[in-house]
């Protein structure tokens, strides 16, 4: 089995020395981490080849300015189209999109519906913490319901979405969802998620005890992990349970889409069709 | 500036950052100095971002000035009342912001009074009556897609000769 602590990792040779950004507690924390264990674990000595990009939220904020890689940190919920742009125009990228769930399935939530649809050749690594915790803890499409959050004072009245299942109804190749107590587990699927083509979604869902757990009256991070251990269950566990069970559980596992070409693959061919029928017309 | 994939480490963002690219959103005076230099970069090059396309400003007696569609009204209007002699000088605003100041000058020094079609309740024609200190006609017209039509503004044009 391998070691958990990976021989001769540090996060820092992937990082500039800048002081990180996230309060005390927060899962960002071990989600980059475990992004560049994973990273590490796949023999990259640098992130030279990696292209990340990110939208607006504190789990944009992981890679951008933060990774000594190129980042390129855009607009609220546009960092899927982006990314996907920039695979087309350097193919040879491993383009990876870190977000939050309100810029992943909040605002950019037809952005993702879409580069799933397209099979983009991205990896989107959302991470979840259930509320919108960098502007102060309101409800956000992914907040559990009867939430109490700051604009949800008598407890959220809709229903969160299921962001892997959207993704894998939309077309992804590959799917995970995690929490942040489960990192090993994570780790694998960056490293099986970070070797596969097409369009890669990974949801980790990790405590904001600022956020989340203060207004939530959930607590601080330790309550919030030992919740989020105890309600996440594996893919064949949720099988026996029925949907009013599974509300107040995470089911986490891996999920395979079916493999078919990918976005860089059918451009190129589509524009080479383009370019034959133009030539037979000049002909 | 390097792009992506060229082994730089670009950082780019759209958030307040240095002069180094570093997100810095919580100082104020980098967001002062950030801000003060992409405003000194745009007013230091107005002359290769302002765009208007001019006509007769230096020989008229009536301005026009007209941004968007209004401005094939305008052709035309032009075109009718130069057929009775009156001469007309028209700045079509290609750019808004920053505002084309020097060629409204210009149009004004000659004009005595400058028309101001727009599909809106007036919102250039403020800023025409602050550059041009002149008597500005303002001729709006919104709702149902419908167009300024020529015959508008030639009665404008008209409107005191």
């Amino acid at each position: 089995m391998e070691s958990r602590i990976s021989e001769g990792f540090s996060p820092r040779v992937y990082m500039r020395n800048l002081k990180p950004p996230f309060c005390p507690g927060c899962g960002l924390f071990s989600l980059s981490d475990t992004f560049l264990r994973a990273v590490h674990g796949l023999g990259y000595v640098n992130l030279n080849g990696f292209c990340f990009v990110s939208g607006i939220g504190c789990a944009s904020w992981i890679p951008s300015p933060y990774y000594l890689a190129d980042s390129v940190h855009t607009l609220h919920g546009r960092s899927i189209p982006v990314a996907t742009s920039i695979k087309l125009v350097r193919p040879d990228l491993k383009v990876v999109v870190f977000g939050g769930d309100g810029d992943i399935v909040g605002i950019g939530m037809s952005h993702f519906i879409h580069a799933a649809r397209r099979n983009a050749d991205i990896l989107v690594i959302m991470g979840n913490n259930m509320v919108y915790g960098m502007t102060g803890g309101q409800v956000a499409p992914t907040t559990p319901f009867d939430s109490l959050t700051s604009t949800t004072p008598y407890g959220s009245f809709e229903y969160p979405v299921d962001s892997v299942k959207l993704a894998m109804a939309a077309g992804a190749t590959f799917a995970a969802r995690w929490t942040t107590v489960q990192l090993r587990e994570l780790e694998g699927s960056v490293k099986t998620a970070l070797q596969l083509k097409g369009f890669r979604f990974i949801e980790a869902v990790t405590q904001c005890p600022v956020g989340f757990g203060r207004r939530t009256g959930l607590g601080g991070a330790a309550e919030i992990l030992k919740h989020l251990r105890e309600a996440a269950i594996s893919v064949a566990e949720s099988e026996k349970l029925s949907p009013e069970e599974l509300d107040s559980k995470i089911v986490t596992g891996e999920f395979h889409g079916r493999r078919r070409a990918t976005l860089v693959e059918t451009v190129a061919e589509v524009s080479r069709k383009g370019m034959e029928s133009a030539r037979e017309n000049r002909d | 500036m390097p792009a992506v994939g060229e082994g730089f480490n670009v950082a780019v963002t759209g958030s307040t950052h240095d002069e180094k690219g570093m997100r810095f959103t919580q100082d104020g005076m980098v967001h002062r100095r950030m801000v003060g230099s992409l405003n000194a970069k745009i007013f230091d090059h107005l002359s290769d971002i302002v765009e208007t396309e001019c006509y007769n400003i230096e020989d008229c007696d009536v301005g026009i000035v007209s941004f968007g569609c209004a401005s094939r009204s305008v052709y035309e209007a032009i075109e009718r009342a130069e057929g009775t002699g009156v001469r007309v000088g028209h700045v079509r605003l290609k750019t808004i912001w920053p505002f084309p100041e020097s060629d409204v000058r210009r149009l004004a020094e000659r004009a005595s009074k400058i028309i101001v079609p727009e599909m809106n309740l007036g919102q250039v024609s403020g800023e025409v009556e602050r550059i041009s200190r002149r008597n500005v006609v303002k001729l709006n017209k919104i709702g149902g897609g419908d167009l300024i039509t020529p015959e508008e503004i030639l009665e404008a044009i008209m409107d005191g000769k």
